[in-house]
């Protein structure tokens, strides 16, 4: 038995989707506990940060069959740090591997799990070199209306998502949108990372409170030798507006370009037009 | 004895720390590779023009001799033309 611990950051956010008012996390929690399969011995670990009502919290424990069971809640509760988040709830964790995990996703195949564990176990996958083994494993996220939201990342001058606003079914240039195959690096919404590797790199840096932290984290990762993987059969719904504008600060653009402005300028992953 | 998540929280804070600390650095190098590089290539061509204005200098000689050596021919064809013109005078008088 494989032992996962996914860690979710949260604040209890309620909205929308299909037509539908939701508890964003609880959807999630639901979903991943629905669908996780037999091999995986799972630990749910959701962050919750200072306002996340404690109704949900309870409910998230229900859930994972009352206290003591699969769901544990840990307060957060300094202001909003996404990589201080993430750190923390690995930190109380206790499974070999990390799956980090938006509140604002719900996974939409089964076995999903299942594929980004085995995929971890790839050694060499893709065209370009060899290197150790996989770091990081990323999933295939959808938007509500179905559209490509995430296949990955690609690095070139810009930072952008593989295939972003595509048909969520594309196959992309040459099949990589459904291939598994290594990439420049995958969003933390949705990421599967042994425990060894986040201890070996130092986890997020929270000098990136809510940017670029999932990229220094998969460029971390590969510094240290191991590669990173998109794994297209683990499908999740990403309930993240297609328009939202994330507030960049200028100290993050400045670090993530101290620490991997030139490896940032080409990725020798993924063609330009995907 | 397990560690704390105080504990462990404060080990990742550190690694993070000297992981960046090292990337900052390799990238430093890059850049000052980068910059050698550039110089290397901007002396080398350089020389390249050097040479190159050296080339046009004695091309440029070579031309000028031409011209002077073209402003001398006409002269003598004009001193040729009046010396013929009198003989054939000369000639014709007598």
């Amino acid at each position: 038995m494989t032992a996962v611990t996914i860690v979710v950051p949260s604040i209890g956010t309620r909205g929308t989707v299909f037509g539908t008012e939701r508890t964003f996390v609880v959807e999630s929690v639901r979903s991943v506990l629905a669908t996780a399969g037999v091999d995986i011995d799972l630990e749910v670990i959701v962050v919750a940060g200072r306002e996340m009502p404690a109704a949900v919290s309870r409910q998230l424990i229900e859930l994972g069959g009352g206290p003591g069971g699969v769901v544990r809640c840990v307060d957060f509760e300094a202001p909003f740090n996404f990589s201080a988040t993430v750190n923390l709830g690995a930190a109380h964790a206790r499974g070999e591997h990390l799956l980090l995990l938006n509140d604002d996703t719900e996974v939409k195949s089964v076995g999903w799990l299942d594929r980004m564990v085995a995929a971890l176990a790839t050694p060499d996958v893709g065209s370009v070199g060899s290197v150790g083994s996989v770091g990081a494993v990323g999933a295939r996220l959808l938007f509500e209306d179905g559209t490509l939201q995430h296949a990955g990342h690609t690095y070139r001058t810009s930072l952008d998502h593989v295939g972003f606003g595509l048909p969520g079914d594309s196959a992309g240039r040459t099949g990589i949108l459904r291939r598994r195959r290594r990439v420049a690096g995958v969003t933390a919404a949705c990421m599967l990372t042994p425990m060894r590797v986040f201890d070996l790199v130092g986890g997020f840096c929270t000098a990136f409170p809510g940017n670029y932290n999932d990229v220094d984290y998969c460029m971390k990762v590969r510094a240290s030798g191991h590669s990173i993987v998109y794994e297209p059969d683990a499908v999740m719904w990403h309930f993240e507006s297609k328009s939202r504008v994330t507030g960049i600060r200028p100290d993050e653009v400045e670090l993530i370009q101290r620490r991997w402005l030139s490896e940032l300028i080409d990725d020798p992953f993924t063609p330009v037009s995907p | 004895m397990s560690e704390s998540v105080e504990g462990r929280l404060a080990r990742w804070t550190d690694r993070d720390a000297a992981v960046g600390l090292d990337a900052e650095l390799h990238e430093v190098r890059q850049q000052l590779a980068a910059r050698d590089g550039t110089i290397r290539d901007l002396t080398v061509r350089l020389e390249q023009l050097g040479n190159r204005i050296t080339q046009l200098e004695l091309e440029r000689a070579g031309l000028q001799t031409q011209v002077v050596a073209l402003q001398r021919a006409p002269l003598g064809r004009r001193i040729y033309r009046t010396a013929r013109r009198v003989a054939g005078r000369s000639v014709r008088r007598r």
